[in-house]
């Protein structure tokens, strides 16, 4: 695992050998380099280009991920690139489902009015 | 240094119970924060947090919902709750800045102060939020998971 690139939480806690890291997720506490809170596979961590160990904590347990060199330019995982295409897509379905709820209130009021 | 006025109580599933300012968690300059230093205890000691909550000097409690089996609220007894699986806690600053054309900060004010106490759910957190200058400014958020502020 290089620095200065983006992974998703599983490709970490796969690096660090960690058993059933797949099912851990919002099951019990994770956190990989200080972030909390971490509930789903996908959780996108960038690690910079000064970093030298990864630090992960789950459960109770303590895990270290060393740094074997850094990429040149900034790297996005092929697996981080599909948590962000897959997050893009929620998030403008979101903004979508959000416009047109609005659009139905804004007619309704307008209805509303006209009677 | 400024020093907190509202701080966190934690209880331990070892039945220890430790509060920020006092014992092993008082906040020494050049030293990790309390907060850290009780991650680190946590994995030292293979001991999980069952209850998190923020306490004033003057005797004020905010409490967030409790992760152990045995909650001390009777409501949370009673009833079939979903419990967390993390805590955290973090504060959250905003500074008023005066900048000159040339970039240079003449005056920096802090315009808001808060300690942020978090129970952590598999697809939400719950967010306590105590002023650290007006303790009767206390708020609750509920945050989706991605939905909250970059802090």
């Amino acid at each position: 695992m290089k620095s200065n690139a983006k992974y998703t939480a599983l490709e970490i806690l796969t690096a660090a050998e960690i058993v059933d890291a797949p099912v851990l997720f919002g099951k019990v506490r994770v956190r990989i380099a200080g972030i909390a809170g971490i509930v789903k596979p996908d959780h996108l961590i960038k690690i910079g280009p000064s970093v030298k160990v990864i630090d992960i904590i789950v459960g109770t347990e303590k895990y270290e991920v060393k740094i074997e060199g850094v990429e040149e330019e900034f790297v996005v995982t092929e697996e981080a690139e599909k948590a962000l295409e897959a997050k893009g897509i929620e998030v403008t379905k979101k903004n979508e489902d959000r416009a047109k709820a609005k659009k139905a209130e804004a007619e309704k009021a307008k209805e509303e009015v006209k009677e | 240094m400024e020093t907190h006025t509202v701080k966190f109580q934690i209880s331990l599933s070892n039945g220890e119970t430790f509060f920020e300012g006092k014992g092993p968690f008082k906040e020494i300059p050049g030293e990790k924060s309390p907060w850290q230093k009780l991650i680190d205890y946590l994995v030292e000691n293979k001991v999980e947090i069952t209850s998190l909550a923020l306490y004033t000097d003057e005797g004020r409690r905010f409490t967030l919902p409790h992760a152990g089996k045995n909650p001390k609220f009777a409501p949370q007894i009673k009833g079939d709750f979903v419990l967390p699986i993390d805590f955290h806690l973090f504060r959250y600053i905003e500074q008023d800045l005066k900048v000159t054309p040339t970039g240079e900060i003449t005056d920096r004010r802090t315009a808001a102060l808060f300690t942020v106490a978090e129970a952590i759910y598999p697809d939400y957190k719950i967010q306590l939020w105590v002023d650290e200058h007006d303790h009767n400014n206390c708020r609750v958020l509920i945050v989706e998971k991605g939905g909250d502020l970059n802090v």
